[in-house]
Formats: C-alpha cells, structure tokens, sequence
C-alpha cells in the first residue's frame, strides 16, 4: 500500500509495462512499478523471479522487449547504459582490477571531464563517508570482501547519480559483516538522498533496510508495501509464504449473518473482523512468533488455545523453532524466546503444552491467486 | 618431552621430483636435447677452418660473418620482414580476436577452426602454395625496400597471425564482462572501455603474441625459401646456402646470433605471460 504523499510526488522511476524476455521464456512480465525519490526501494523474490534482470533493466544493460523506463521524468527506454543518471553496485563488485582504489573511483569523475581537483576532493570525501581512505592507493585484490563493497559502493556514489542500483550487494558477506553494512547502506542512503533500489532474495535485509518492498515471483511484481505491511499482512499467499514462516489453518469460510466465519477443525469457529476489504475466497494464516507456549489454556477473549504436542526442538541460543502436533494431527510452527535460562527445562518436562493465539494476530489472504510454493 | 624420533622422509604420491632415477632420466634427456646447439655455440668460437676438432678459442669469425657483406644483407632482410610481419599480423590478429570475442555470427565456430589450417598445414605445402600463388597473380618484383620482401611479409603473416588471435582470444576469455558492464554503467563509450578496461587487460598478451610472431618469422626457413627471390633471402636461406658450401665456424657465428635474438624474446614473451597471473 503506497501512502497518498508519495503518490503525489513524481516517481523517481516510472516503469510502464516491461516485458523482457530471454529467448523463449520470460524474465520479467508486463512489469508496471511507480519508485519515488528518496526511497530505499527493496526487489525481493526467489531466485530466478527476474529482479536482478529488472533492475539490469533500469541500468541499461538489458534491453526490453517492451515498455518504457522513465528516470527522472526523462525516457531512457531505448538509452544506452553510459548516459543513464543511474549506477549499480554488482554482486561482485566489478571493480577494475587493474586500477587502484582512486583510480576506480576516478574512473567515472574523468569520462565526466571534470578538473583535477574536484575530482581529487570528490574521490576523497566519498572514501571518508565509506570509511576506505587509508585503503586510497591499495589494488582491489588487496581488500577483502566488506572493503571492496564499499569501494563499489562509494564508486557509484560519487557520480551523484539519481538513482544507485544495487544488485544483492551483500550476499557475498559473512553474516555479522552483512548485519553492519545494512545498517551503514541505510544511514548512508538517508544522508545522501539519493533513491536507491536493492535486488535481494534475503527476506531480513529488505525487511530491516527498505522503506517500500516489490514481491516479485517468476517474472511478475506480486505486492509492493512497506515492510511491515508485507509481514504482518501480506495480499498474496506467495508473499506470505516468502516473507517468513507461516502456519496456514486449514477451513472453510462460511457467512452467517453479514460477518464471515472461518470453520476449522482444529481451533473451532474463528470470527473475521469485518473492517476489512476480505477477498472473497480468503485463507487464514498466523506466524509462529504470535503462537504462544504455555502449560495452561488460556481463557481470554479472543484468544484460541490449542492443545498439542512438542515433536521437533531446534534451539537457537535466544530463540527456539519448534513444531508442534495439535490434537487433530496438524502441525504448527511455533517460535518461543527464551525468556529464561530455565524456559527450556520447563517445558520439556510437560507432556503435552498448550498453544493460544489471539484472533486479531491472523492474517487474511488471498487464496485464488494461481498455484505457487 | 618429545623423544627425538629418527624421522624417515618418505615421499608423498605426488611428489615426481623426488624420484632420483626419474632426475637422472630428465637430465639425460635435456643433454640429448640441448648438446647439438652448446656444440654448436661451442665451435663458434673454434679457431679452425673446420669444424670437427677443437684448435682453440677466438671471436675472428664473428667479425668475418658481421663483414660478409649478403649475410648482414640477409640479416637485415630478416629483421624487416620479421618486424613489418609482426606488426601487421599484430593488428589483423588483434582485431579479429576482438571481433571473435565480441560478436556472434553464423559459422563462427568454423570460423575459428579455419584460424588452425595455417598452423597445422604442412610448411611444405603452405611454401609451394605461396610460390604457385604468387606466380599466377603476376606479383610485381620491386627493387625498393621493405617492398622487394612483400611476398616473404605476407606469407609470413598469413601463418603468424593465426597465432595472434589464439593468443589474444584466450586471454578476452578471461575477461569479466562486469567490468564491460561496470564501465559503461559508469558513463563509459565503447572506446573508453577499450582504452581503459580491454587493452590494458589484454597488453601482456598482445605483446607476447606479438613476440611470437616476431620469432616465428625470423626462424621460419621453408616458407621463405619459397617466396624468396635470389636478391631478398633472408638469414636462415642464407645459412642454408652457405652450409652447401662446406660448415664453416662462420655459419655458427651466424647461427649464434639468431639463437641468442630467439632466446631473448622467447624469455620476454614467458615473463610476459606470467605477468598475466599476477593481474588476477
């Protein structure tokens, strides 16, 4: 759901029915996306959904078969790369190897035809703000994974343009490193102002990063919402199913009186807040992390309990996956923190646990999308 | 403490070098490769008309050959045709491996294998196509220079450029074309990337094919003997010539230079080549 202010304001890039296709099967599919300035813009999906391709795409180095890209309210439909006010940081950075960390940050300053001295101040200001100018005089082969990020990072910076396009820059990283560099892209992109649009197939990254998500799935854009949008109640089971673990409850709908009711086996007739636009034919899910344990049933309103049996424990230190068999032999995902040191103990010594939920914590999905996993 | 064993060095499977009948037969076998041309060398210096017993050292048939007046012609000759060849077949073969790398076309596939005929065509017959060739176009004899060599400069072209492509096309090979796209995401035109990015990637192998070239040239003998008229014969035709004539000391004076010119270039073009990995 995009908000009415940014609606308002003149998308950064308009991209109007894109199709791109890669000899006989298509990458990307009659794509129509609105990014407006200043965003973090995320491209989230499996791999091999076409992101990467779109957003190769937007930086020229494809060409589609159909549609226009507007940047800036300029059509670079049919533009080659080298004029489009765009630069992409690669997955593998692509730095020249042959160049030294200021001779590949110079590299687009010079073709720019720029004086000796703005881009020698431009070169250094740009290694500062990614904290790489000691490494000013080093070869690319010399810096390890993080640092060559920041120099890609900082080469597409320095060329101001309106948009930086980054294709799953951090996928290359060791996961504590990728933690940091999330948190720095996001400082950085707010400081500098400049759109930029990430390509990533990892859920956390664009969740924590992004400002506005696009769902894609085999070629097409299944969702664009704001992050917590997308998590908490996604549209489309596809996002649902991508965005993180969900428990989908199995039942049927049923309308009585005005007000759907949704009649499963396991939990009973569950009561469906009427507020909202429900699709028709709808599906009910719920995250394992609004699934709480405990050893007794819980009997407040709204709440469902259920009981049922702990078969899988997969302990994560702070946080424990577990699945859990209810009564009429359907299994749930359930994550449990551990709230204290003794939380596991407890629990083990129970035959059997009870699982409550809270009606307002389900997520109402779109079912009649076609078949995907 | 650990007791001092008593280590025994045993060798791993894979350590060949170690094997000592293995040293000796390598040794060998470089004596039976490398004898006939320290003999050679050797004798250069032999202070004997003949040259079958040793009589003594002196450099006097180094000054006769540099004073045989065809055999420096000669030498010049081959240094031209070697240098205007190389230059030629640099250019052609770096355009077509360009060519090859960028773009795909139909029959390129046997496009490329076509690249192997004037390498693995015997010399012989690639001579006497040469010859037949340039008589049934009537080629002009000319008394300028370099012009009096051009039949010796295009066959020795039409054979050493097919290495230059082989050479060069590996190495593009190797190329990332990220970098390509990087460049031009940069605001690179397709010549700024070739200036900055392709031509400095591919120069350690330009300049060792270039090298190649210029050896295969100056050492090739059966082609030119062939294209060679009696006023444009190169130093290997002219060795030849004067071997019929009895194997004076004058001939391995001769000999040696062209060795020595051979083996400088030979250890420019494996520096050059390793100077590739360096890069990576």
């Amino acid at each position: 759901m995009t908000n009415k202010k940014n609606k308002l304001l003149s998308p950064c890039i308009r991209i109007n029915n894109l199709t791109k296709y890669f000899g006989k099967s298509v990458a990307v599919k009659n794509i129509s996306l609105d990014i407006y300035k200043d965003e973090f813009f995320a491209i989230l999906g499996p791999s091999g959904c076409g992101k990467t391709t779109l957003l190769r795409l937007i930086a020229g180095l494809e060409v589609q078969e159909t549609g226009e890209i507007y940047i800036s309210n300029t059509d670079y439909s049919n533009s080659p790369p080298n004029i489009r006010p765009v630069n992409m940081v690669f997955q593998s950075y692509a730095l020249f190897p042959h160049m030294t960390v200021r001779k590949n940050i110079e590299f687009g300053l010079k073709i720019d035809g720029l004086n000796k001295k703005i881009i020698e101040s431009k070169v250094t200001e740009v290694l500062h703000l990614v904290k790489m100018y000691d490494h000013i005089d080093k070869y690319p082969n010399q810096l390890s994974g993080g640092q060559k990020q920041r120099v890609a990072l900082a080469r597409a910076i320095t060329k101001n343009p309106d948009v930086i396009l980054l294709d799953e820059p951090l996928s290359a990283l060791d996961a504590n490193l990728r933690r940091e560099m999330q948190i720095e892209l996001s400082n950085l992109q707010k400081s500098l102002g400049i759109t930029f649009v990430l390509v990533t197939h990892d859920q956390d990254e664009a969740l924590s990063i992004a400002s506005r998500i696009a769902v894609m799935n085999e070629g097409e854009i299944v969702e664009v919402s704001s992050p917590d949008e997308i998590y908490e109640s996604p549209k489309d089971i596809f996002t649902a199913k991508f965005i993180g673990k969900i428990n989908i409850l199995e039942g049927k709908i049923k309308k009585i009186d005005d007000t759907f009711v949704y009649e499963t086996i396991d939990y009973g007739l569950i009561n469906i807040p009427t507020n909202k636009n429900n699709p028709n034919s709808f599906t009910i899910g719920i995250r394992p992390e609004k699934i709480s344990v405990r050893k007794t049933c819980s009997s407040k309103q709204d709440d469902i309990s259920v009981k049922g049996e702990i078969i899988e424990w997969n302990y994560y230190g702070n946080i424990n996956y577990l699945i859990v068999k209810t009564s009429n032999n359907s299994d749930l995902y359930v994550h449990m923190q551990n709230k204290t040191k003794s939380s596991i103990k407890d629990l083990k010594k129970e035959p059997f646990i009870w699982l409550t939920f809270n009606v307002k914590d389900l997520m109402i999905i779109k079912k009649n999308t076609t078949q995907r996993t | 403490m650990i007791t001092k064993k008593k280590l025994i060095t045993r060798n791993g499977p894979l350590e060949y070098a170690k094997i000592k009948w293995l040293k000796y037969l390598a040794i060998l076998f470089f004596i039976i490769l490398y004898a006939p041309i320290i003999n050679l060398i050797i004798f250069s210096f032999n202070d004997s008309k003949l040259n079958i017993v040793w009589r003594g050292f002196t450099v006097k048939y180094y000054f006769k050959a540099l004073h045989n007046e065809t055999l420096i012609l000669s030498f010049f000759n081959s240094l031209s045709i070697a240098f205007i060849s190389t230059i030629i077949s640099t250019l052609i073969g770096l355009s077509a491996a360009i060519c090859l790398w960028k773009f795909n076309f139909r029959l390129k596939t046997y496009y490329e294998l076509s690249l192997l005929v004037p390498i693995i065509i015997p010399e012989i017959c690639m001579g006497v196509a040469m010859l037949i060739f340039f008589n049934s176009v009537n080629w002009p004899t000319f008394t300028i220079w370099p012009l009096n060599l051009s039949e010796i400069i295009i066959a020795h072209i039409s054979f050493s450029f097919p290495f230059v492509v082989i050479i060069i096309r590996a190495r593009l090979g190797n190329l990332n074309k990220v970098l390509i796209e990087a460049s031009k995401d940069l605001g690179a035109t397709e010549w700024i990337v070739f200036k900055y990015i392709t031509f400095p990637f591919i120069k350690p192998a330009l300049i060792a094919s270039s090298l190649l070239a210029f050896i295969l040239s100056l050492d090739d003998f059966i082609i030119t003997f062939f294209t060679s008229g009696p006023n444009n014969i190169t130093l290997p035709v002219k060795i030849y010539s004067m071997v019929r004539f009895g194997v004076s000391p004058e001939i391995n004076a001769a000999s040696t230079i062209l060795i020595i010119i051979v083996i400088i270039s030979t250890i420019l073009i494996v520096k050059l080549l390793n100077y590739e990995k360096d890069l990576k």
